[in-house]
């Protein structure tokens, strides 16, 4: 059943004016280390002014404990900005980072504590690699994720190993060479839809093994490609997706405005809609597409919509609908393009905002391509249905 | 003299720079008709409405309406259909790919708009490239192959491209004529030229595996999902292309019908079964970019016709001190390399004048179908000689696929190049075998 629920405050509200009042210290501490003003305050601002209120809190009483140690100690060496420091890398999608040569965040980490600690090796490198690894993925502390920042470091070692991808370092194998087509399939049916149809071709022709094989390979680069594949393995086989809960949400409406797509969920939605309901699919991608291949599939009745103009689509009688891949702890992850669409000023202008999860659950490897928000950014969450097992878990 | 001469000159300029500057040859064209005409006017050659009435404007009509024909195939879904079928006929191996599309492209263009079918047709390959792997020779020569197919399927019947549906307008040879001999040299061409591509692709291909040809083939029936055959539109559009067809071939000359007038009607009756469709289609897919370079290409042609030069030049050739079918074989020979420098639609517009004088002395099949073997062997010398190059050449490079040593892979200019030669060689070796041969046989 759509979870309704009372909207709580704004998850990424403006710091709270107990932080705001205190920033000084923050910012006298970090002299030593970020001489440029303007570098300060971008780092500041990511601290103190992002994420949620949670994270920003913890942080600022770390860091200021850690400001005041510092002052009684006598201030920050000076010679610390120069010492060695691993880059912090953005998360920028995966394809654009590739290229991309300003990715890095002005504030890097230092190493000459661990290194002193744990000299030159493996552990050493495992805890730098937890450290400038993306923050949601240390809090969960799965084994994955540490594999993916340590990938994320490798990459950092060297300007010239961070713009070849993934893709191109692996490309002498089969796995490899599939990366691009998943690129391709992932723009076209979606993540979940283009990752089952990976999993399942492989799981048909090599079995478990096989599927194991792409989740170790390609599982990193594609979370959502690592969540399926682990639901292989664990007995579950894609279902014909089930669109009546989102069918009852759309009632009486005329317009449905899709962000995303999930082409088994949209066809069989498209299907059973009312002929008298509009369809429109926004075409803002991350990936690219071909709209003359994909608008086709939908028999006419689903048109493409830019982001200049989607508000033509919103109304009284209107909805808003993303896919959602996983809920965790009242966070969903979605794509991005709904948090383009979805600002202050357009919350109101439609009926509904409806999130329907095509996962069941979230994916253990950082879910790059995807952001995440809170739930209650949805005015209706459609969760999946629970999967029956089918076959005894794989060993 | 000077007359000729600045005329002359401006035809030439206009070819060099459009070919030059392709991004801007619609405007180099027409500011050389533009000045063609005031040239000729000035010189008292005729004034502008005498010169456009020169114009072979049964060829436009010819080009427009199977332009639109091509459109309404489109509409109902035959070559995503095709695109489709061909991926699983091929059962995405480099050699299978290789041979079906090649196949495909050439049967389709012998129909249709060859760029309308490239572009359908041409995503569904890359998306094989890319989910099999593809080494950057093995590309060149699978796209060399469908566009030299492209090429030789437009020549195969007079309706595929530009230099046939020219021969047809201008009443040079009926449509029956042209495809009897021009079908069996042309599928002769395919079969030696694939024969040789085939060859290469297969041993430059990278290793292969089933599980990356069954993801692919999956993948291209989950992205062409919805392609199915729209019957209701197909069926009479089918029906109606085939009466165009047989009246084309078979209609009695004392009937008046043109090839431009079957043309018009039936495109016409086709875009009558959906009057809203073909409404938009008329409004929004009229390729008014051919329809203006060509206009403006027939009109220098006219401008120099008049002042002899092309009576001068064919003179020229049929006074060379060699017997009647070396002077064809020069002449083929020519038209071959000037098609290669000012590709197909400028060097068949001109070069059709010299081919009449030609026609006086010799079989007049021979001479057209010769000419348009020459032009469709120059048009696959070099990937800027025809527009279908310049097309997938971009589609190539925008479908970001890496080669076997994980660089983005390129289809320009210097990958097709061995390609293009090998497949100038086949066709324009065909040509001269094919006049000879004509010759000696009548």
């Amino acid at each position: 059943m759509p979870h309704r629920k009372p909207r709580p405050p704004p998850p990424h509200a403006r710091t709270s004016p107990s932080t705001e009042r205190d920033r000084e210290p923050l910012e006298r501490a970090l002299r030593e280390v970020l001489p440029a003003p303007r570098d300060r305050a971008f780092v500041l601002r990511c601290i103190l002014d992002e994420g949620p209120p949670h994270h920003r809190g913890a942080s600022y009483a770390l860091l200021r404990v850690l400001a005041e140690a510092l002052e009684r100690a006598g201030g920050a060496p000076t010679s610390l900005a120069e010492r060695r420091a691993v880059p912090l890398r953005m998360r920028l999608p995966p394809h654009l980072g590739r290229t991309h040569d300003d990715d890095g965040y002005p504030l890097g980490l230092p190493t000459a504590a661990l290194d002193e600690i744990f000299g030159e090796g493996r552990a050493r490198d495992e805890l730098v690699e937890a450290l400038s690894a993306a923050p949601r993925a240390r809090q969960r502390g799965d084994d994955v994720a540490r594999r993916g920042a340590a990938l994320a470091h490798r990459r950092a070692r060297s300007r010239c190993e961070a713009a070849a991808s993934a893709r191109e370092r692996l490309v002498s194998s089969t796995q490899a060479r599939l990366a691009p087509a998943l690129e391709i399939a992932a723009g076209e049916l979606g993540f979940a839809a283009a990752s089952w149809l990976f999993v399942g071709e492989v799981g048909r022709a090599r079995g478990d093994e096989g599927v194991a094989a792409l989740r170790e390979e390609l599982g990193r680069e594609f979370p959502v490609l690592h969540y399926c594949a682990s639901r292989w393995l664990e007995g579950e086989r894609p279902e014909a997706p089930d669109p009546s809960p989102v069918l009852s949400e759309l009632e009486g409406l005329r317009r449905l405005l899709v962000v995303g797509i999930e082409a088994p969920e949209l066809d069989a939605l498209v299907a059973a809609l009312p002929s008298e309901l509009e369809v429109g699919l926004l075409s803002y991608r991350l990936l690219p597409v071909d709209w003359g291949r994909v608008l086709p599939n939908f028999g006419g009745r689903v048109e493409s919509v830019d982001l200049g103009t989607f508000q033509s689509w919103a109304g009284a009688r209107s909805a808003l609908l993303s896919f959602v891949y996983g809920e965790s702890a009242g966070r969903i992850h979605v794509v991005p393009a709904l948090l383009r669409v979805l600002g202050p000023d357009v919350r109101t202008q439609f009926r509904e905002i409806i999130g329907w999860d095509v996962l069941g659950g979230v994916p253990a490897p950082y879910p790059r391509w995807l952001v995440e928000i809170d739930r209650s950014e949805l005015s209706v969450f459609i969760p999946r249905r629970p999967h029956e097992p089918t076959r005894a878990p794989a060993p | 003299m000077s007359l000729a001469l600045a005329l002359s000159a401006v035809l030439l300029a206009s070819l060099l720079l459009q070919a030059r500057l392709p991004g801007a040859r619609l405007l180099v064209v027409l500011l050389g008709a533009a000045l063609s005409i005031t040239i000729a006017t000035l010189g008292g050659l005729g004034s502008a409405s005498s010169m456009l009435a020169d114009v072979p404007w049964d060829v436009l009509v010819i080009l427009v309406a199977l332009g639109l024909m091509s459109e309404l195939f489109v509409e109902a879904r035959l070559f995503s259909v095709l695109a489709v079928r061909a991926a699983t006929a091929s059962r995405a191996t480099a050699l299978g790919i290789a041979l079906v599309f090649g196949s495909a492209m050439y049967l389709t263009s012998a129909l249709m708009n060859n760029l309308t079918a490239l572009v359908l047709v041409l995503p569904v390959v890359l998306v094989l490239f890319r989910v099999i792997g593809v080494t950057r020779r093995q590309a060149a020569w699978t796209m060399g192959f469908l566009l030299v197919a492209c090429n030789l399927g437009g020549a195969a019947t007079p309706i595929g491209d530009f230099p046939a549906i020219l021969l047809l307008g201008r009443g040079s040879m009926s449509f029956g004529d042209y495809l009897r001999h021009a079908l069996p040299a042309t599928f002769v061409g395919l079969v030696v030229f694939g024969a040789l591509a085939c060859a290469v692709v297969r041993r430059s291909a990278v290793h292969q595996d089933a599980i990356s040809a069954s993801i692919s083939l999956a993948l291209i029936r989950a992205l062409y999902r919805g392609a199915a055959l729209e019957r209701r539109l197909f069926i009479p559009l089918s029906v109606t292309f085939c009466a165009m067809l047989l009246t084309w071939s078979f209609a009695p000359r004392d009937w008046g019908l043109g090839a431009e007038h079957v043309a018009w009607l039936g495109v016409g009756a086709a875009l009558a079964l959906r009057p809203k469709l073909g409404e938009r289609l008329l409004r929004t897919r009229v390729d008014v970019e051919s329809v203006l370079f060509l206009l403006g290409l027939f009109v220098m042609v006219v401008a120099v016709r008049r002042t002899g030069v092309f009576s001068e030049a064919a003179r020229l050739l049929v006074s060379l001190p060699i017997p009647a079918e070396a002077q064809l074989v020069v002449f083929l020979v020519v038209s071959g390399l000037l098609t290669g420098v000012f590709s197909a639609g400028p060097s068949m517009a001109a070069l059709l004048e010299v081919a009449q004088v030609l026609a006086t002395r010799l079989p007049g099949q021979i001479v057209y179908v010769g000419l348009a073997l020459s032009v469709c062997a120059g048009s696959s010398l070099f990937l800027t000689a025809a527009t279908a190059g310049p097309l997938a050449q971009s589609l190539t490079e925008r479908a970001g696929i890496v080669d076997e040593r994980g660089a983005p892979l390129r289809f320009g200019f210097a990958d097709y190049l061995p390609v293009g030669l090998v497949g100038y060689a086949v066709i324009q070796l065909l040509a001269v075998g094919y006049a000879l041969w004509g010759l000696a046989s009548s």
